[in-house]
């Protein structure tokens, strides 16, 4: 059936709907970033050269979450993110190797109010990047160190 | 241009924005974005613990504090929202359970994203196409009436061509805009390789094949970035014509697809929206005027 059903309402709402959502999408997204549900979607827009990761592990060699000794990622591949709820303290920086005493200071300052039923916690840290040898160019791990950081009176 | 023609062209376009289509292409995509929807509002609400920096949402300052915090709330709008979704795809009192449908997911969405450190984007192109799909039951709910008392709301013409067009224009905005913004932090060398076998190493799924091949080999890794960023940046052009909007829409599934299988992230709606709005409704156009106009192409929208 061909027949085309008659408009019988007013077409001016129609139209602000219209101009109102465009305008949204095309004018203020790109003022507010990230302003739900307006968004330029600026995720993995950096061009990172190289990325921390970083294990903690207890006396048994069991995996603990590295956010919890005030050393987990708040990587996000958006270089300038708009934070709601505040990211964890972290003493990780993206790219680089930290040295054993802050290692030692971040964990100790982490665990300060909490408390800790450990000896002592292992904390590996690994840099990937680009690994120049090969021909196809992989990446891979660049640097890495291991710290035994001791809990005691 | 003077100021006669491009009144002239402006009536045009306005005219054809408000032509009206068969709903099919809009109705799928409708069923489509609430089946996302609902996945997403029965995910259990994952909450970040720490203070609040930023609202995230439009809807943040206006949110008492305890709807952020009260599962009580959160749950029983999700379950309204539900129960409106599916009465919205059984076609049931409309436009009321668009509405109340549409409302309730943007609600639920914005408690989630505002419990959060870092936006969900997985939830704005779901959020918008329902805002997009509600105008048209709100606008046409005479027309929509009749075609759906009739049974024949997938063949008549009840779906004005603004409605398609608005999902595309979204669609192109957010991937030009992402684009461009890749160029303005990190310029033409964010294409580089090294970048994206890093996030693949740090968060992909390492036993598919696209993830090792990627890690594999740089060359490949910088391709795909730069087909990605290329394709983005220039989204925008599938609003001037149906065969380049296939073409570009062909690129984006592509990547998307392959983010899917590589990172898992979830953006199902917009998947779904780009393979409805830019690759199946402007091949059916392109079919539906080569049958008519065998050699012109068919002006957009």
């Amino acid at each position: 059936m061909s027949r085309r059903l008659e408009r019988t309402t007013s077409r001016t709402p129609e139209w602000a709907f219209i101009v109102l959502f465009v305008c949204a999408h095309a004018l203020v997204a790109p003022l507010v970033v990230d302003l739900y549900p307006l968004s330029t979607m600026p995720m993995f827009s950096d061009r990172t050269r190289a990325i921390t990761e970083v294990e903690v592990f207890a006396p048994d060699g069991q995996p603990l979450r590295a956010a919890s000794f005030g050393l987990g990622s708040s990587y996000l591949a958006n270089p300038s993110p708009r934070y709601g709820i505040s990211p964890p303290v972290s003493a990780a920086r993206q790219g680089q190797l930290l040295s054993a005493d802050e290692v030692s200071e971040a964990v100790l300052r982490a665990v300060r109010t909490r408390g800790v039923d450990l000896a002592f916690i292992d904390v590996v840290q690994r840099v990937v990047g680009p690994l120049d040898t090969g021909a196809h160019g992989r990446v891979g791990v660049v640097l890495s160190s291991r710290v035994r950081v001791v809990f005691g009176p | 241009m003077n100021a006669a023609r491009l009144r002239i062209r402006l009536t045009a376009l306005a005219r054809a924005a408000m032509a009206l289509e068969p709903a099919a292409v809009v109705l799928v995509a409708l069923w489509c974005t609430l089946a996302c929807c609902a996945v997403s509002a029965w995910s259990p609400l994952r909450s970040s613990t720490g203070e609040r920096l930023h609202y995230l949402t439009l809807l943040g300052p206006l949110m008492p504090s305890e709807w952020l915090t009260n599962e009580q709330f959160s749950d029983t709008i999700g379950i309204i929202f539900l129960i409106a979704g599916a009465l919205w795809a059984a076609r049931r009192w409309l436009p009321w359970t668009a509405w109340c449908t549409t409302l309730s997911f943007w609600l639920l969405s914005s408690i989630y994203q505002e419990r959060l450190t870092y936006t969900d984007h997985t939830f704005n192109p779901e959020c918008v196409f329902l805002f997009v799909f509600c105008a048209w039951e709100q606008f046409y709910r005479n027309e929509v009436r009749l075609a759906t008392q009739t049974r024949r709301l997938w063949t008549l013409p009840t779906c004005p061509v603004w409605v398609s067009w608005l999902c595309t224009f979204y669609l192109a905005a957010i991937h030009t805009t992402a684009g461009l913004t890749k160029l303005v932090k990190s310029g033409l060398a964010w294409a580089d390789g090294t970048s994206v076998q890093l996030w693949v190493w740090m968060w992909g799924n390492h036993d598919g094949l696209l993830a090792r091949l990627i890690l594999a080999d740089r060359q490949l890794a910088l391709v795909l970035q730069a087909t990605t960023l290329l394709a983005e940046t220039f989204a925008w052009l599938a609003l001037l014509g149906l065969r380049l909007r296939i073409a570009i829409g062909a690129l984006l599934l592509a990547f998307h697809l392959g983010s899917q299988a590589v990172f898992r992230l979830n953006f199902f709606a917009l998947i779904g929206g780009l393979f409805l709005f830019f690759i199946v409704r402007p091949a059916l156009t392109v079919r539906r005027s080569s049958r008519v106009l065998p050699v012109s192409e068919p002006i957009a929208p």
